[in-house]
């Protein structure tokens, strides 16, 4: 690995726990799906060089109205499709949305009707 | 010596937190930082290249989070970010000596092999600190008035530090993909290049004087 792949390198894993950058949401698409740097890399169709540049980018919020005018200019600067970038975003969000401080996910609670069986 | 044009802009991409003004920064100046930290302090960098790497990220990362820190009508921020990062790795150095508890860094010993630790042996003091992030910056000014460009300034640095390999070379002019004879060619003509302006300007005399 050259000078600059390991220095954003080094620069990505700093900021893996700041859930303010990409590099916190990459991270946590990585974990959610089970899959490593290098998968992530071919869902986002990039370079190691783009998906650490990514990361290093401050994550838009999807419930802000200009989420989507921010995901183009960041998608532009690092050259990786919008669509995809937009869909891991969302995903992480949602996963995100539902998980507890514990990593587990929260099952929405409802009473049983009476006499109904789970099984059909 | 002012921020250019385009260091202006990213400095105000850095004061308005744009979503990519990290990103920018650090593929801008990260790599060219660690390249000439690594010719500065090459015992270190030969011990552990990490140094290096939490040095120049503490250093944009503390620009990033105090662009105010920066003033653009008195300094290049390529500059101000390289002194910057020179101090952060001396004091992670000073804290390792610390640490280690002892009297003789293994720096010492490239006193003697290394053209530019005669400048950069931690000492301690603040007195100390603020005089070596002057002599930094004389330097720094020195060799930005005979290089136009950054990648100039870090094949000086280079040069300076005697080095010898082509593939550091080749990575800074980013030629990697030609075949070796051809880097080789290439190489030789930019030190060649480079060597001529410092020979000129009897740069190597002038830096000395400046460390004195």
């Amino acid at each position: 690995m050259n000078t600059k792949l390991n220095f954003l390198k080094h620069a990505t894993t700093r900021m893996e726990d700041n859930h303010e950058f990409m590099a916190y949401t990459l991270k946590k698409y990585c974990e959610f799906e089970k899959i490593t740097e290098s998968d992530l890399l071919n869902v986002l169709d990039c370079s190691l060089s783009s998906y650490y540049e990514l990361a290093l980018c401050k994550a838009p919020d999807i419930s802000e109205p200009d989420f989507m005018s921010r995901i183009k200019v960041i998608s532009e600067y690092v050259n990786i499709d919008t669509s995809k970038l937009t869909k891991m975003i969302k995903h992480v969000n949602t996963v995100l949305k539902f998980t507890t401080g514990t990593g587990t996910i929260l099952m929405a609670a409802r009473d049983k009707e009476e006499g109904k069986d789970d099984k059909k | 010596m002012k921020a250019s044009l385009i260091e202006l802009e990213l400095h105000m991409a850095v004061q308005d937190k744009k979503d990519i003004a990290l990103s920018k920064l650090d593929k801008l100046y990260g790599p060219k930082i660690v390249q000439i930290l690594k010719y500065k302090y090459q015992t270190a960098a030969r011990r552990d290249e990490m140094l290096l790497l939490e040095a120049v990220n503490e250093a944009l990362l503390g620009y990033y989070n105090n662009p105010g820190t920066f003033n653009p009508e008195k300094y290049k921020l390529f500059s101000f970010l390289l002194v910057a990062a020179d101090r952060d790795l001396q004091n992670i150095l000073l804290k390792e000596q610390k640490h280690l508890n002892r009297k003789d860094l293994p720096e010492d010993v490239e006193l003697q092999e290394n053209f530019w630790n005669t400048i950069i042996k931690p000492r301690g003091s603040t007195d100390d600190t603020i005089q070596i992030e002057e002599t930094m910056t004389a330097i720094q000014n020195l060799l930005e008035s005979l290089f136009p460009n950054e990648r100039d300034v870090i094949l000086a640095y280079m040069v300076l530090a005697s080095e010898r390999e082509t593939e550091p070379f080749s990575e800074v002019l980013e030629i990697e993909g030609l075949t070796k004879s051809e880097q080789r060619d290439e190489v030789k003509k930019h030190k060649d290049r480079i060597k001529k302006v410092l020979e000129r300007n009897d740069a190597k005399n002038g830096i000395k004087s400046l460390i004195q």
